[in-house]
């Protein structure tokens, strides 16, 4: 049995993590909706809960998306990689304000489509950007959505101004799977499990996670292939 | 305006009807069928619907509006802790069955409910 059939076949361990994880979201769900209507009634703000939870929740979402498309074989579909841009940045941008950080979106020229699978590249993305979201330290950061393109491929991530961020998020999560070859104990969950599911999804997804750089700022990011079913027409 | 939410989890159905109820009027139905039954009684603007749901799915709850005439056109809101690839409802069952938009509730606050529900009143069919 190769990994992919590995994958698809959930164990009994995966499965209760699953179900886990499925019913972990509706009482998170209770704390964030209580919050805002505390607020709402009090108009006392409870940023610092309402932070927590909804890092909690994109987490857990990111979780259930890895096993939902492993039960699936992927079929890479052209993705315009602007717009899945654009929504991780809709999609993070509540979590980022309560983080005291700032979201950018740096899509620079037109990029077209690029061979990817749109949920798997989003969930990533998302997973990708709370890492780093909650991996900076000081208020007001700044953490950029950005694609740029390399000498054969697009280059598209989470980017950061905070030096050492972007290779430090990506090595926590890589000693979470054993791939950096480190000492167990090593290894702090916090932000590590982002990278880790989006390491995970982008491989679904054909691609890798790697650090990078963009504009000066390095930070986690995919390299994808232009679409040649659009550079044939 | 008057919103009509079906929500089977009644802590989520008590927190998500108190805060709209700031700028709506607001009716809670735990499932289908009830649903029908406060729709007959008070046809109400939009629906917020969480479509799973105990014994009447969602979708199949969706289909059998959308077969009573006089309430084919109240727009649907779907608003679930399912992510929209688990319920199957791709762009054009979603035109067909009259949903307008589809919010992960993991990803969308109240207030942002709130305002989407402005919007869905303010555009015109």
């Amino acid at each position: 049995m190769n990994r992919a059939d590995d994958d698809r076949s959930l164990s009994s361990e995966n499965r209760l993590l699953l179900v886990l994880a499925e019913e972990l979201k509706l009482p998170l769900l209770h704390v964030s909706q209580q919050t805002e209507l505390y607020e709402q009634t009090h108009g006392i703000s409870l940023d610092g809960i309402h932070a927590s939870t909804q890092h909690a929740l994109l987490l857990i979402d990111s979780y259930v998306t890895l096993h939902t498309l492993r039960q699936q074989r992927l079929e890479l579909e052209p993705v315009s990689v602007s717009s899945v841009l654009y929504e991780t940045a809709r999609v993070l941008q509540p979590l980022a304000a309560q983080y005291h950080c700032k979201i950018a979106l740096q899509i620079d020229g037109r990029y077209g489509p690029v061979m990817s699978h749109r949920a798997a590249l989003s969930a990533a993305l998302v997973s990708m950007g709370t890492a780093l979201i909650t991996a900076v330290k000081q208020p007001d950061q700044q953490v950029t959505l950005g694609v740029h393109r390399a000498q054969h491929n697009i280059v598209a991530g989470v980017f950061s101004s905070t030096k050492g961020l972007g290779d430090k998020v990506l090595q926590q999560g890589r000693a979470l799977y054993g791939r950096a070859r480190q000492p167990l104990q090593s290894f702090t969950p916090h932000p590590a499990a982002g990278v880790f599911i989006a390491d995970d999804l982008l491989e679904m997804a054909g691609t890798q996670l790697r650090v990078a750089q963009h504009k000066n700022q390095r930070g986690l990011a995919t390299m994808l292939e232009p679409s040649r079913q659009l550079a044939l027409v | 305006m008057r919103v009509l939410l079906i929500e089977p989890d009644q802590r989520t159905a008590h927190d998500t009807a108190r805060f709209l109820s700031k700028t709506h009027a607001v009716r809670v139905a735990p499932d289908g069928h009830v649903a029908i039954q406060l729709i007959d009684a008070n046809t109400p603007d939009v629906i917020v619907l969480e479509p799973a749901m105990p014994a009447h799915n969602g979708i199949e709850f969706l289909y059998e509006l959308r077969s009573y005439e006089d309430l084919m056109s109240i727009p649907i809101i779907v608003f679930s802790t399912l992510s929209p690839e688990k319920f199957m409802l791709d762009e054009v069952r979603q035109t067909q069955l009259g949903v307008v938009q589809i919010c992960e509730k993991s990803r969308t606050s109240l207030k942002r409910l709130q305002s989407i529900l402005q919007e869905v009143v303010q555009t015109p069919a």
